[in-house]
């Protein structure tokens, strides 16, 4: 390599196999991750999920439908990482309701969430966006 | 959104292998080479305390022959290699394109180290297609979490086998949508692997296996 401009259009050639193996390995974790960051992650009712934080110095709020359902609350270990615990109130819903965690770092850093709360009960397709509206709409 | 985590006894750091050149001049093999990982490991753990490999302290003997009982050595010596070769030569590994390849359905041939040295006993499941099965993936699952065991397992399309000896699952929540909406429980899992690179490439991989072989003492 003669350049940084050589090195940057070998790369992709010279690492391809490589990229291409991280990318199988990491397809289904892709996945999920792309459902979460589109409709939030779900948590059951009555459960409680954990959020770890990017910086010791932070600050939470919940916003959003779903906000009354759930308390948040800092979780701060003598060797662990710190973290939110959200706790979802334990109660059946008859739809999922949407909420977002706000996380505002000491450094100015921000972080916007999205989750929905849902109970094993919840029926498939009872939210307004579920899709199966149409089909209600014109009696199927 | 929380991973629980399961680890085989010792460290992946401990057999810290790697291929070689065979005689002919192709690579000696994963194959041969992840058993190797797995019996040294076997004895290695016999050699340092663990009550239930300690039975079978002969799955290493001297220079990696049927000699004396030694520990099993935590550097690639010459009798490791000596290990590697002879368990080429017993799951039949085949040269391609310089590559050392085994058949998943002649790994259990390494069985014939064992014969001799030790009481210790293989078994293998796999996919002959290369297709990943959920029961694989258990197979290795288990023989980590309920018998802090590594085991062996296959990457790739029938590319590759390292040893698993960290396990790592989550559930999550997602909503799905295809013409309609609904709510799905989805994992993540995967397996810490020894890549079999002389230490080099340890890191966690899918856990969609196609190939498992465990040891039991």
């Amino acid at each position: 390599m003669k350049s940084w401009q050589d090195l940057k259009k070998a790369y992709t050639d010279s690492f391809k196999p490589l990229l291409a193996d991280l990318a199988y390995q990491a397809r289904s974790a892709w996945e999920i991750d792309d459902l979460v960051r589109e409709f939030g992650e779900g948590i059951y009712t009555g459960q409680t999920m954990r959020v770890a934080l990017l910086e010791r110095e932070a600050a939470a709020e919940v916003s959003g439908e779903g906000a009354h359902l759930v308390e948040v609350r800092l979780v701060e270990g003598d060797n662990a990482a710190p973290s939110i615990e959200i706790a979802v109130a334990d109660k059946a819903l008859d739809q999922e309701v949407s909420f977002e965690l706000h996380i505002v770092y000491g450094s100015g850093m921000r972080e916007d969430l999205r989750f929905f709360a849902v109970s094993p009960t919840t029926r498939t397709n009872s939210k307004a966006d579920s899709g199966l509206s149409i089909f209600e709409e014109q009696g199927q | 959104m929380t991973y629980t985590y399961y680890w085989a006894d010792g460290s992946v750091s401990n057999q810290p292998y790697n291929q070689f050149t065979d005689s002919s001049g192709c690579a000696i093999g994963c194959g041969g080479l992840a058993w190797t990982i797995l019996f040294c490991w076997g004895d290695h753990q016999a050699g340092n305390g663990n009550s239930y490999w300690a039975p079978r302290w002969g799955l290493y003997r001297q220079d990696g022959g049927r000699g004396a009982n030694v520990v099993a050595p935590t550097t690639q010596t010459a009798g490791v290699d000596n290990v590697v070769t002879e368990i080429h030569d017993d799951v039949a590994t085949f040269c391609i394109t310089g590559q050392g390849a085994t058949f998943p359905w002649d790994m259990d041939q390494a069985r014939n180290y064992l014969s001799g040295r030790t009481g210790t006993t293989l078994t293998t499941h796999f996919n002959s297609f290369g297709v990943g099965e959920p029961t694989l993936r258990e197979y290795a699952r288990d023989s980590i979490r309920d018998r802090g065991t590594p085991a062996v397992i296959g990457t790739g399309w029938l590319s590759h086998y390292p040893v698993a000896y960290g396990y790592a699952w989550q559930s999550r929540v997602v909503r799905k949508c295809f013409v309609f909406c609904w709510n799905e429980t989805v994992y993540d899992r995967f397996f810490y692997v020894n890549q079999g690179w002389g230490g080099a490439g340890n890191d966690w991989v899918a856990a969609s296996t196609w190939f498992a072989g465990e040891i039991h003492p």
